[in-house]
Parts: C-alpha cells; structure tokens; sequence
C-alpha cells in the first residue's frame, strides 16, 4: 500500500497545487496552495483540446486496434502451438516470443529502416530501395505503422498469457464436447474460449493498458508526422517542466485502465470459480488433430515467426556488420562493433561490444535485476492472486486487486520520481535505499506487480478450490499449501507470469533511468543512449545483446517449470 | 476410534441464500449416516462445516465431545485439527504428486517418520488392491483407481470420522456398485463414524446404518433406511424417497364417521384419519393392489402402460385425472386399456395433514391395527 | 480509518519540515563556509589549499549532460589522485534528479554540467540548490556574461543545415521565412519542440524576435505581413498569448508546412548530409554534428546566410552543487574542464567560452569567429517565464 498508494496520492496532490514554477502557467500562482487551476486548464482552457483530448482519443484509436489484433494474433497462435499436433512448436514458440523480447524502440527502428519515407531526408529505406519509390506516407509515419508495430510488439504478450492457460486446460473438456458432435470451431468457441476467458480477459486488458501506455512506438512513429498520444504528450509536458499538466494526463491513462479493469471484473464478476480446471483428477493434454490443415497452418504460422522475429533481427544483425551504416556492399562489412578495439575515428572510440567494460557490467545488473524481479513478483503476483480468487468478495481480496493494478499505468518516469523521494531518506524501519540495487529490485516489482497479479490469478482461478482443502484437512499450514499444492499447480501459469516480468524487466527503460547511478546502470539505458546519439551499429549490437540474453533466460525459467509441467501432463498410453 | 458428533442449532448463509436452517443433529459412534437430499438442499455445506472448510453463521458443532466449533464462543478450530478424514466428489487428488506422495501427504504433515509413512501408504495400498501403482501419476489411473487413492489418502492417517461428499457420483454404474460394498466393508472394518452425502437414494438405502433427509437447509426425517422408506415423516420425504415415486393424493375425509373418504370421484378406505379433514394419502406402488375383478372397496381403473422391469412390473393406471402407479411382482397378463380394480393395502398407506404435510399418527394405536379394525368392519358392515 | 493514517504522516512531516527549515538555513551556511563559496568565497582562490583538499575528498561526482565525460575520468584521476564519477544524464532529467535528491537531502552530486540555463537560472539559482564558481584562472578569458551567473564552458548552436552535394555552390535557403514556402514543404527537419528542450528554446528565441521576422519578411516577400485567420483566433480565445506578430505567424506557417519531427540530432544531420540521395531535406540540428562530416558520404553544411538569424545558441554551464560532499575536488575539476581537460569539448561546431580558446578554434576548424555568426543568444529568464505560453501557442497553432 505505501508503495502504490503514497505515489498516488503524491501525483494527485500536485496536479491540485501551485508548483515551483506555475507562476509562468497564471500570475495568482502561489507556492504550495491549492488550486483547481491545473485541471480547469487540462480539460476546458484554450488548448485543451490538442492538449488533452486529441491526444487522447489517439490513445484510444491505436491502442484498441493494436490490442485486438494483438489479442487475436496471440490467441490464434496460443491454440495453435499449445494445443494442436502443428509441427515445429519447441521452436516456433521461442520465436514467437522474440518481438516482445526486442525493445519496442528497436521494432520501430526496424520498421524505419523497411519504411522509411524518402521526405525525411538520408538514405533510402529498403522500401524504397527494392522498389525504386518511396513508401505511400501513412504507412512510414502515423496511426498505421503504430498500430502495427504494437500489435508486433504485443501480441507474445498476449501470446504468452493464453499459452499459459491453455497449456492447463484439461483437453477432456474439449472432448467430450467432441463426443457429442460439435465442430471444431463450436468446441473453440463454446468450450476452449470461455473456459480460457478470465485468462484472455486479463490478457485483454494488459495487453490494452500496454498499448494505450505505449511510449515508443507512438514517440518514434508518430512524431515525426505530430501524431501525439496521451503518453508523447506526457512526456512532452513534463520534458517542459510543467509536471502538473503532466500528471493530469497520467491520471487520465491511470483513469482509462481502472475503467478497463472495472468492467472486467463487472464482466468476469464472481464468476471465477467457474474456470476452476485442474480438478482433482489430473487432467489430460490431448492435441487437436489438424489433418490435412497440419501444414497450411504451420507455414502461416512459420511466416508470421519469420516475418515478425526472423526478419527485423537479421535486419538489426546486418546493420552491426555495416562499417558505415547505410551503406550496403561486402567492402563496408566489419565486425569491429563486436570485437573491435578502441577507435577515435569510429563510434566515438567506444570499443566493440565484447570490450566494452560499461556495456559488460551493465549486462551483468541488468541479468541479476531482471531473474531477481521477476522471480519475486511472480511470487508475490501469485500470493495476491490467491487472496484475491480465494477471498474472493472480501474486501481485503477487492483491495488489494485493486491496490496491485495501480502501479499499471503509471507512467514510469513519473513513477521513479516518486520513489525517488520515497525512499531518498530513511522512514521509519525503511531505510534509506537510494542508489542501491533494493531499490531497482523494488521499483522493478512493484512496477511489474500488475502483470504477476493477474497471471497469478488467473493461474490460481483455474485451480480446484478442493484441492487444497484436502491438505487443509490433512492439517498442512497454509504455508505448506500454497508451497506444495497452489504453487507447483500454478507452474504454468507462474512460469507465463515470470516469463513476461522477465522481459519487462530486461527492457524497462524510463523506470530506471532516474534511478540509476554508475553501479546500477543497466543495460537499456546504455542502449538508450546510443539510440539517441544514433550510433547505430553499437545501439542494434546491444539490442542484439538484451534479445540474446533475454531468451536465454527465457529459456531457462521456461525449462524450470517444464520440468514440473510434463510431469503433470503425463499420460497412460 | 469412534467418535460422536454433535450439531445444534447451525445455519449457515451464503448472502440471501439459508443453506443451513438451525439445523441439529447427533451422531453416534460408528453410524454410518448418510445426507439425503436434492441437489442444493445443503447437504455439502454441512459436511463441509463439520469439516471446517465453511465457517456457519451461527450454532455449535463438536466432535468426539471437543467443541469444535462455536458461534457464540467464539470457537473454530482449524479443519487440520479436527481429526476428520474427507473425500470429495471431484477426489481432489493433487495431480502433480504421485500416488504415494498424494497418501503419505497427511502422515508427513503430521511428521511422521519417512520409514512409518512409507510402511502405512505400502499398507493402505494394499488393503484397496493397488499394491503397484504408488508410482503413478493420478492422471495415468482409471476412474475407479483414482477414486480408491482418494479413499487411501483418507484412510491413512485414520481419522475417527470420515466423511465423504458424493464419492461415487464420477463412477460408472457397475463401479459404484462395487465401491458401494467395498465401502461398507470398509467402514466395518474402521468402525469409524461416517457422515456419507449423496444424492442418490439406492446408495442412501444400501449403505446407511442412518438417514438423514434434508431439504432447503433443514432435515426432513432422521431414520433408519427401512423406517425412511416405510413411515415418511412428511410429504416431502414421503414424495422423494421410492422409485418410482409415491402415489399421493389429496383427499377429505368423510365426515359421516365412517373411516372413508374421497379422492377424485371415488372413495377408499383410510383406516385411523381424523374425520372431517384435509389430508394426503400416500400409497408405495408396492401398495396399490390390483385385481383383474372387481372386489370390495376397490375401484374401476384403466391400465395405461405396462412397464416390465425383470422381477416386477410398473404398472399405469389412470382414471379421469387421476394416474396411480402400481408395481406387481406377479405375472398379471395386462393389456393397455383394460379394465383393473384398485384398493390401498390399508396396513401400509399413510396419511399427511393436509396442511402441513405432517404424518399423522392413526388414532389409537397403530394404523395396522387400525386397518385390520377396519377390514373386520367392513366384513361385518 | 484510512484518511486518519494519511492524516498522521502528513502532520508529522509538516512539523519536522518547518524545524527542518530553520536547521536547514544553518547548516547550509556551514557548508558554504567550509566550501568557501557563496559569500564567503575568498579574494583568491588558493589552488595549493584546493588540490589538497581534493585528494583528501579523493572524489568527485558529476552529471553530465555530455558523455565525453568519461573520457577524461582516467587522466584526472592519474593526475590529481580523485576519482570521477559521473553520470551522463540529459540536462532536464539531471536537474529532476538533482531537485529530488536535494529535497530529500541525499547530497550526493558535486558538479553539475548542463545546458538547462532557464531552470538554472530561475529555480535552481534562487532557491540557492547550486553555486557558481569561477577559477580565477581563467576568469581573464571570460566574458561578463560568462561568469555571471554561471560559469559557461562552451557554447553550443542548433542551426540550419542544408546538403553541400546537392547544393555546391551554398545553401538553397537564405531566411527563416524559407521554411514557410511550398518548395520546402515537407522537406524540413528538427526535434520535436514539444519534446526537446534545445528545440523549444529555439522556437521560444524565435518567438522572442517579432520585429526582426517581420522585417526579414518583408525583404523576402516585398510585402508587410498579415496574419492568418487561425493565429487571430488563437490569440483571441486565449488573451495570454499576447497579439498576433510575424514570429507567431512564422511559427503558424512552419507548421503548417509539414515539418518532420526527429529525435536524434545526429540522424537528423545524417538525413540532411547523407551525399546518396536525391532530393535532400533542410533542417535545425546541432552545429557541433558538423564534426561527423565524411568525404563520400555525409556533406552537411550550415547555412550560414539564413536571415534573421541561422540558428540560436546556449552556453553549457558548470555548476557546483549545494551541500556537494566534495566541494574542492569540485572545483579542481570545474577547472580541469575549463582548461586541459576542454580538449574533449574542443570540437567543430562548439565554440569555447574562452575568448583565447575559441580564437584557436577559428583557426583549427575554418569556422567564421563566434562573434560573426548571426544567432540570437537564449534569453533564460525569457525562456523560462514563457515556457506555458509557448506551449499553448505551439498547441493552439499546430
Ligand atoms: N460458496 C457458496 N457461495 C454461495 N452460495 C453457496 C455456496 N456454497 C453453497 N451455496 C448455496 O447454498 C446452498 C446449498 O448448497 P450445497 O450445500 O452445495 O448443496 P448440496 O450439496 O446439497 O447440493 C445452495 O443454494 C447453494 O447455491
Ligand atoms: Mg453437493
């Protein structure tokens, strides 16, 4: 509660007051006092309308488009590798996951280099290049590319989500619907979905409170062309020192998602139970048979991996070898941005990545801080998410489901300055925990808390409440419970949770970035910072890198809960 | 290992809903007692209020003699404690254990020796004929196997009561026929007192030393299956004990002293009713007595189906509104539409207060007596 | 129940600060006392005393808006024995930073480097959260105005480029008002004023110059200007942005000429100079970009002859911070970057601000003398106190 709600209440309490500089925004300003002013302006002043409701109603449009077709993306092709007899999944699956694990800036880099629109000056894009022309204007900048690249960059997300709890759906619910002669896709619709609902709904909403929150995309494609979101606009504001303003537009996307969350838990209601689908009988995982589809499904499938994650790696890949970059042609290739020793002449002396002591040891944090976050807020995302399913109706469970979502759409960089305060000095038992590593860990969490709760609701919903009261009975704790009943159950979804915190973590950027000091840097705002200074070879080296990384740890929490899960999954034959 | 259980006066809310109603009860040691009812009568909050797995609103349960629950005191002692054994509908077995960690759990929360545990699951294998499968995974078990792990891991830590919610309700029909015995064997052998839920009445009526008829969070009748049967306590019972159903009628009885009264368009004899009142007859099928001739005190029906079921037959007869069902064990030779003369077996029926529903006690003595008061009367008169 | 747990923290805070504030005052002019700076900074600086110290501190911390910064970590620490720790923060993130930390009273930070003047110069300055230090050095080398009321190291330009390879013979635009006209549409670049800070500035020093725009327009065109009915609109709705003039209609029609808006200054340089292409853009970036210029493939050139003014520029200063826990080591290598440790800063396109320095500059790098190139300064105070009127007209005209 400190951590979320002090926050808030902070941001709330400066939108309503003068701040230290407002005497530029009316000269009745005085330090301190309250005043209405901030908001009046936000919603009714002069320029409240590109201020404020432009922007958002922006937000809306690319962020409900990206998050359907996201969802419906990562749903379809959730069903198809989790529970169909497609062949390639072990390596289609990892794939999948790749544009979510690529910072959302490098996505939009990528889409530049394909699409970049010959007006803004350079060297041609691919686009143009292969075809002689130049791309049609919307599909280099604005609405469009934003919504396609989210929906690229989210739709693992959701992906991930719906894996998960697919992957624990008992495939005896599907057949006996079989059994009683409904079509494949009666038994998707009528069966699989809604029993996949809540899983789907909370994907829903983080994947739309993701996109609508989206800061990246929308900054690098839709700038250029002055198409500004709730989120550009935040930044912008609060870039111009006018953070009161600022954090009216960051209440305005925290007021979009709780409506978001509200509805959904209006829609899903009490009805969690209802999902339980790890009865006490151990459940089957038998694949749909796609016959003569098998194949025809697994091409589109490849194609999407391929076109999604392949293609824009090979393209960051290539630009690292490229001495100048631009310039395409054997004579320009080089790897000195990977091995390369110190040279004035190129990258401004920064050596290759392999010598770069300050990417090396950003490496190093940004690993430990990412397994350390994650791990603890899938645990603490379940643990809440059990009260909240098992509680269900109490007020603790109601609050704390609320309490855990704040921390959802805030916007990071206004979030990190609250902790920043928060935590400068010691309070109380809290002591001081500027500049260390708790801080990150902390920060990370509580940032990526709303991801753990929800995936470990939605893993908790879909256990049997008996389950556990049959420990109970036996006298295990609570403790003994959660540990060896919910926790080893909730493996799947767990793992999905941990998965997505992972990644989170690994790219998290503006969070961090007001956080770090020399021995927490991490390895994103390293990237950051060649991105902005537009070295471009050592920037998608370091992409390179973070994605790299990132799926090996993947890897490695996903083979720690597969262990578990085949076990589970086990059949006589 | 016998333990009584005692239940006064517990009612249990969920919202609007009164799934308890001030609901007492007492268990005697070793009973077999089975919770009869229609699906969401309450029987499954009940078994899992003695469990500890709901918390009532109000009233006191104890078991063994230890409170261990108690509204107005305040008590609840945690189920882990209550030294109950439950088996659920669903078997809940955990399906990330093996069959022998998913049995031993119990003894290793108690901290039972690794040896001790290992020894006990070995034998409680065994005792159920599943000596080799404590390796398996619940999912590689068969419907019938899965539901003896749940039966084992009840019975490993040997609680002094047991109690089951519907545990044969996810078998086939031949299964549940065999578990049924096995069950009873079983509770012979512990002599451990058993609260059983079901739904289903044959199970009731095998396996209960008591039954216990619930209805909309309150219990109906309290009594051996024999007496369930026999002498419903009310019409509620009376309507769902049998099958097929009770013939229940709503009748007045003449008020001209005579110990007859009218049902439709006919009379029938209704030995030991109140004169002058609103009452119910209740006749089992077993009690309609047909004959192909028309004899004393019976009347005129029409056959409407003929039902053979191996050793009896259901029989439908019909007249005007009026549809009884008889069951006859000898080989009557019906056709649909024939004519057949219908007379209660007067030592059997009984008779509800219209009103209330209640059975009412025949006047002076039993009603066989009465019945047989009567049939002399009638001879005489 | 909850607004009483909300109520008792806050009572207690309100209570500790205002005893705070008192010891506060104290405290600080112990320090400055100790740092010699403020008002009880010496007639003369003491180097010997300093450099001593310093080792003693064995330490510095600094955020920079520059990463060159760490290029000169090793060389100070060999010669010195103090460590350089910094930080290379953007100047607005940096001084949100430092606020906070201030607040908060983690004093951490020595020197600050940044480019940020008009919040220095009205938040920072007056509510004494940094000092100004001078080494008298170099003082000598200094204008007026490079002392007061912050040491400037260097100083910085966002200009207009335009492409040498398409345009041999000089720059295809020689106003402002170019910007406006159709053959331009579209075919401009910069960052996005709304975002970047310098940009705003720019824009804001812009809007500063009414009368110079409407003069300039006038030599353009042959005609006085009028204003577009949107600019009337907007400044009648909203009386706070003041009556329409040629700067505000400048900025109407730029905008609404399809300006692109990107991030990076040094892809911004890259797209205007990159020699491959056929109908290159014009556009506001960093004048030091020009140092990235590569025979064959980048050609960017400033247009210098743009009028009224080619672009603006801004110092980057050096400041010490308040309650620095290393106040010598500090000053040693505020000095350091005034003097050897310049020579990472001693590139094209960034003019020193010591007059001796820069002279050699003129020479090294071909460049017109600093006091030769027409920009108009940045005005801090302007800057600063117009800040929400820029915004809202920015919005209002977009
Ligand atoms: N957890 C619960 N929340 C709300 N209502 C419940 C809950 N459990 C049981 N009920 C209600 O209480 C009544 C009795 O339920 P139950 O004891 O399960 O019936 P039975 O086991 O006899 O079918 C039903 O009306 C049921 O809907
Ligand atoms: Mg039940």
């Amino acid at each position: 509660m400190y951590l979320v709600l002090v926050p808030l209440a902070q941001l709330i309490w400066r939108t309503v007051t003068w701040g230290e500089g407002d005497r530029r925004l009316s000269p009745a300003a005085v330090e301190g006092e309250v005043t209405g002013f901030h908001w009046m302006e936000a919603f009714s002043g002069p320029s409240s309308n590109a201020m404020l409701f432009e922007p958002l109603a922006n937000s809306l449009f690319t962020g409900l488009f990206a998050a359907v077709f996201a969802l419906l993306l990562g749903g379809v092709l959730a069903w198809v590798v989790t529970r169909t007899d497609m062949p390639g999944t072990s390596w289609l699956r990892p794939l999948l996951i790749v544009p979510y694990v690529v910072p959302s800036f490098a996505i939009a880099l990528a889409w530049e280099t394909l699409f970049k629109s010959p007006r803004i000056g350079g060297l041609p894009g691919l686009y143009e290049t292969v075809l002689g022309f130049g791309p049609p204007e919307w599909l280099s900048y604005g609405p469009t590319p934003i919504i396609i690249t989210m929906t690229i960059h989210y739709f693992p997300f959701a992906f991930l989500l719906i894996c998960g709890a697919l992957a624990s759906l008992d495939s005896q619910l599907e057949e006996s619907a079989e059994l009683l002669g409904a079509s494949r896709w009666t038994i998707l619709r009528k069966i699989t979905f809604p029993i996949v609902a809540p899983a789907f709904a909370a994907a829903a909403i983080l994947t739309f409170g993701k996109t609508i929150g989206t800061f990246a995309l929308p900054f690098l494609l839709g700038q250029p062309v002055q198409y500004a979101t709730l989120a550009t606009r935040l930044f912008s504001t609060l870039n111009q020192g006018l953070d009161a303003l600022g954090y009216i537009l960051a209440l305005v996307l925290i007021a979009i998602t709780a409506l978001a969350v509200y509805a959904s838990s209006r829609v899903l209601g009490g009805n969690l139970n209802r999902f339980e689908t790890i009865g006490g009988k151990g459940f089957k995982g038998q694949l749909t048979r796609l016959r003569n589809w098998r194949w025809p499904i697994f091409g589109a499938t490849a194609a999407v991996a391929l076109a999604v994650a392949v293609f824009p790696l090979l393209l960051l890949g290539y630009q690292t070898l490229m001495l100048v970059d631009g310039f395409y042609g054997f004579d320009n290739l080089t790897l000195h941005y990977w091995i390369g020793e110190s040279d004035p002449e190129l990258a401004e002396g920064e050596p290759g990545l392999v010598r770069n002591d300050v990417i090396l040891g950003a490496t190093w944090i940004t690993l430990k801080l990412a397994f350390i976050s994650a791990a603890i807020c899938s645990v603490v995302g379940l643990i809440i998410g059990y009260i909240v399913v098992r509680d269900r109706g109490g007020w603790i469970a109601k609050l704390l489901d609320q309490i855990s979502f704040a921390p959802f759409l805030f916007p990071a960089i206004a979030f990190a300055a609250m902790y920043l305060s928060l935590f400068a000095e010691a309070r109380g038992p809290i002591p001081a925990l500027y500049g260390t590593f708790t801080l990150l860990v902390l920060i990370s969490v509580v940032n990526r808390l709303p991801y753990g709760v929800r995936t470990g609701t939605a893993a908790v919903a879909q256990i049997g409440r008996e389950l556990e009261e049959a420990a109970e009975i036996q006298g295990a704790s609570w403790m003994r419970r959660f540990r060896q009943i919910v926790l080893p159950l909730a493996t799947s979804g767990l793992v999905a949770g941990m998965l997505v915190s992972f990644v989170g973590v690994m790219r998290e950027l503006s969070l961090i970035i007001l956080l770090i000091t020399p021995s927490t840097r991490v390895l994103m705002t390293v990237g950051f910072r060649y991105a902005e200074e537009d070295q471009v070879q050592l920037g998608n080296a370091l992409i390179l890198l973070v994605t790299v990384l990132t799926l090996a740890g993947q890897y490695l929490v996903w083979r720690l809960g597969k262990g578990r899960l085949a076990r589970l999954r086990e059949r006589s034959g | 290992m016998e333990a009584t259980i005692e239940i006064r006066d517990l009612t249990k809310r969920f919202g609007k809903v009164v799934a308890l109603d001030r609901l007492s009860l007492t268990v005697e040691p070793g009973e077999f007692l089975v919770l009869l009812g229609p699906s969401g009568c309450g029987k499954t909050t009940l078994l899992r209020s003695l469990a500890g797995l709901e918390t009532p609103d109000e009233g006191e349960i104890s078991i063994g003699g230890d409170v261990v629950f108690s509204a107005p005191r305040g008590i609840s002692v945690p189920p882990g404690d209550r030294r109950v054994g439950m088996v659920f509908q669903s078997y809940a077995l955990w399906p990330h254990m093996k069959v022998k960690d998913n049995i031993g759990f119990g003894l290793r929360v108690q901290k039972l020796p690794r040896q001790e545990v290992e020894a006990r699951v070995t034998t409680v294998l065994d005792d159920l004929a599943m000596g080799g499968l404590g390796e398996r995974y619940p999912s590689q078990l068969s419907g019938g196997q899965q539901q003896r792990v749940a039966l084992a891991r009840l019975l490993a830590t040997r609680p002094p009561v047991f109690l089951m919610d519907e545990p044969l309700s996810n078998l086939d029909a031949r299964l549940r026929m065999d578990m049924r015995s096995e069950l009873k064997r079983l509770h012979h052998d512990t002599g451990a007192t058993t609260v059983y839920v079901t739904h289903d009445q044959s199970e009731a009526m095998t396996m209960a030393s008591v039954v216990v008829v619930m209805n909309e969070g309150r219990i109906q009748q309290m009594a051996p299956p024999g007496q369930i049967y026999r002498q419903p306590a009310n019409v509620f019972v009376a309507g769902f004990i049998g099958m097929p159903r009770i013939n229940l009628l709503a009748a007045r009885t003449l008020g001209d002293g005579r110990a007859r009264f009218e049902v439709g368009d006919f009379t029938l004899p209704a030995p030991g009713a109140p004169p002058n009142a609103k009452v119910f007859v209740g006749a089992r099928p077993e009690d309609v007595m047909l004959s192909l001739e028309p004899a004393d005190d019976a009347v005129e029906f029409q056959v409407y189906a003929v039902l053979p079921a191996g050793p009896e037959t259901i029989v439908h007869i019909r007249r005007g509104e009026v549809t009884l069902v008889a069951r006859e064990t000898r080989q009557l030779e019906l056709k649909m539409d024939q004519s057949v003369w219908v007379g209660f077996d007067p030592a059997a029926i009984n008779i509800y207060d219209g009103a209330s529903g209640e059975l009412l006690p025949p006047e002076g003595g039993s009603r066989r007596e009465a019945a047989s008061r009567m049939a002399d009367g009638g001879r005489t008169g | 129940m909850k607004v009483r747990h909300l109520m008792v923290p806050l009572l207690a805070a309100g209570v500790i600060a205002l005893g705070a504030g008192i010891a506060q005052a104290d405290e600080q002019s112990e320090w400055l006392k100790k740092a010699q700076l403020g008002q009880f900074a010496p007639m003369k600086q003491d180097w010997k005393a300093i450099e001593a110290a310093a080792r003693k501190e064995g330490k510095v911390v600094i955020y920079s808006v520059s990463s060159r910064i760490f290029k000169l970590q090793k060389k100070f620490e060999k010669k010195f024995g103090v460590k350089v720790v910094g930080h290379d923060i953007a100047s607005a993130i940096q001084l949100e930073k430092f606020r906070r930390e201030h607040k908060a009273r983690i004093y951490q930070v020595d020197v600050l480097f940044n480019n940020a003047t008009p919040l220095l110069l009205n938040e920072f300055l007056p509510r004494k959260m940094v000092w100004n230090f001078v080494p008298d050095s170099v003082a000598g080398k200094l204008d007026k105005s490079e002392k007061e009321p912050f040491l400037v190291q260097r100083w910085s330009s966002r200009v207009l480029f335009y492409n040498g390879a398409k345009h041999p013979g000089g720059a295809p635009i020689d106003s402002l008002w170019d910007l406006t006209r159709e053959e331009w549409r579209g075919k401009f670049l910069m960052p996005n004023p709304l975002e970047s800070s310098v940009q705003a500035n720019v824009i804001q020093t812009i809007l500063q110059h009414p009368k110079e725009m409407a003069a300039e327009y006038e030599r353009k065109f042959g005609k006085p200007i009028t204003y577009s009915k949107k600019l009337k609109k907007a400044t009648k709705k909203n009386p706070l942005l003041g009556k329409p003039d040629a700067a505000k209609e400048w900025l109407y029609r730029m905008l609404q000429n399809k300006p692109t808006f990107l991030r990076s200054t040094t892809k911004i340089f890259k797209n205007i100079g990159s020699v491959k292409q056929k109908n290159p853009p014009v556009g506001f970036t960093t004048f030091s970009k020009i140092r990235k210029n590569k025979k064959g493939i980048l050609d960017a050139r400033p247009a210098y002859d743009v009028k009224p003014v080619f672009g603006v520029s801004y110092p980057t200063v050096l400041v010490i911070a308040d309650r620095a826990p290393h106040p010598n080591a500090a000053k040693l290598l505020v000095r350091y970057m005034m003097e050897k440790g310049f020579k990472y800063w001693n590139v094209h396109g960034d003019y020193a601000a010591r007059s001796d320095v820069a002279a050699k500059q003129v020479k090294k790098f071909g460049i017109p003398p600093f006091e030769d190139l027409k920009m108009w300064p940045i005005d801090q105070t302007y800057v600063y106190d117009h800040k929400y009127t820029y915004l809202s007209l920015f919005l209002a005209l977009k």
